[in-house]
């Protein structure tokens, strides 16, 4: 669906189903240069078996105008105006990559606003290399390209797809292309700049689960098993072969598992 | 629901997953994939066959006294026949529309008569199918709408099979005969 924020028309996901408010919806956080399309899989899941689901394009992001925000505090500001203008009170976060570290930051500064939350291949900070930010600067493609190659374990590699007819790597690049220009290096820019992750992590006091992708080479599988010591939880998921686009690439351990971790209403 | 919107670069794969899966199921029975496989064996060998025929049929029609026209891209007068000669230089399939001096009566009066041809509304069958659209598939239309589609009355539409061709032509003869009555 299309909504305003801060007047600008943005699109939300709703899983394929109409959107209606019961309990607290399934919240979903894409990452970096990505867009809703990496949860296709989750959001159709779970809205087709009547949880309500919300699946944003941040602004520039996919179906998306307005500017890129330049910082994970600005995206989770942007997320919360998101939930007032559809008058959820509360939501059960999933984050992938970048977007858990919205959702740590979320869950953090507005306790109220989030009930549980699902962190998804992601660490509590991701330092990017500074030549692939450079990259993303005056040579998108070539980042894009790179993402998506370390970004697909070797299954994805494969074309070990749950889809059949569907190519891990095209759908990946062409995904991340379809954003616009610039939204990747202001993503990479926001994860590098932010460092308040662990003192998030610290603080949160919502019941966390972590799902990590084994041949993660993005956000490596010691920093996913270090977020959760510091969110103090046992919700731990290894999704073995699994490289970081997780849930495009193993969507049914990673449906399976937030399953059993989140509450329908 | 918008396919572009939920699925983005793989909108069309989930239009052929979804419409299509409802409309033929989710995959082919092992009868049928036998029969596809067994059938793509030989097709190289039936096609050389149909180009032949309808070779054989359109010296046969463009010949008879009863046919006041006839279309096919290998002959010249065919506005694609350029075309053809260069993207099908074996053959441009064996699909023939022809008219039938009559019309609409002596158009009925063929697809009635023949015996070894059959009459049927598909095409590419080992078995020669013939046609009247325009008092049969396309007889709801008006007279506009018919011209429009570019079908006439007297438009007949032959799908040339398999069978030995001096069967086919004395079949063809003898439905012309009782056709040419027909409009008499």
């Amino acid at each position: 669906m299309k909504i305003n924020i801060n007047n600008e028309v943005i699109f939300a996901s709703t899983g394929g189903r109409a959107f209606e408010i019961k309990g607290h919806p399934l919240w979903f956080i894409h990452g970096s240069g990505q867009s809703h399309l990496s949860f296709i899989l989750q959001g159709r899941f779970f809205a087709n078996r009547g949880w309500p689901v919300i699946s944003a394009d941040m602004p520039s992001h996919g179906l998306s105008s307005g500017a890129p925000l330049a910082t994970i505090e600005a995206m989770s500001d942007w997320q919360i105006a998101l939930m007032d203008e559809l008058g959820i009170e509360k939501v059960q976060i999933i984050g992938h990559s970048q977007g858990g570290l919205i959702g740590l930051d979320m869950a953090y500064r507005y306790p109220d606003r989030v009930s549980q939350l699902s962190l998804v291949a992601t660490a509590l900070s991701i330092p990017v290399n500074s030549n692939l930010i450079e990259m993303a600067k005056n040579k998108e493609q070539s980042a894009i390209d790179a993402m998506i190659d370390w970004g697909h374990g070797p299954e994805g590699h494969n074309h070990d797809n749950t889809m059949p007819g569907q190519n891990h790597l095209n759908f990946g690049v062409q995904l991340m292309a379809a954003n616009k220009l610039g939204a990747l290096h202001a993503d990479l820019k926001a994860c590098v700049d932010y460092t308040n992750g662990h003192i998030a992590a610290d603080n949160i006091s919502c019941p966390s689960q972590i799902i990590i992708a084994q041949k993660d080479k993005m956000t490596p599988m010691k920093f996913g098993l270090k977020a959760a010591e510091a969110l103090n939880t046992n919700n731990i998921t290894v999704i073995e072969n699994a490289g970081h686009m997780l849930p495009s690439e193993h969507p049914e351990e990673v449906n399976r598992a937030l399953r059993t971790f989140f509450t329908k209403s | 629901m918008n396919l572009y919107e939920e699925f983005g670069p793989a909108a069309f794969i989930n239009r052929v997953r979804t419409e299509g899966m409802y409309n033929v199921g989710p995959c082919l029975s092992p009868t049928n994939a036998f029969h596809l496989m067994q059938g793509i064996e030989t097709l190289s060998l039936r096609m050389d066959r149909h180009i032949e025929n309808t070779k054989k049929m359109l010296d046969f029609l463009s010949s008879h006294e009863s046919i006041s026209w006839i279309k096919h891209p290998t002959l010249p007068e065919h506005p694609d026949y350029e075309v053809a000669k260069r993207l099908m230089p074996k053959g441009a399939g064996s699909v023939i529309a022809c008219g039938l001096k009559g019309g609409r009566e002596a158009g009925q009066s063929f697809i009635e008569s023949v015996q070894v041809a059959s009459h049927l509304a598909n095409v590419g069958d080992a078995k020669t199918l013939v046609i009247h659209p325009g008092s049969t598939t396309q007889s709801h239309l008006s007279p506009e709408a018919m011209k429009a589609a570019g079908l006439t009355d007297d438009m007949l539409r032959i799908s040339v099979g398999l069978e030995d061709f001096d069967d086919l032509k004395s079949d063809f003869e003898q439905a012309l005969k009782r056709a040419s009555k027909a409009r008499s």
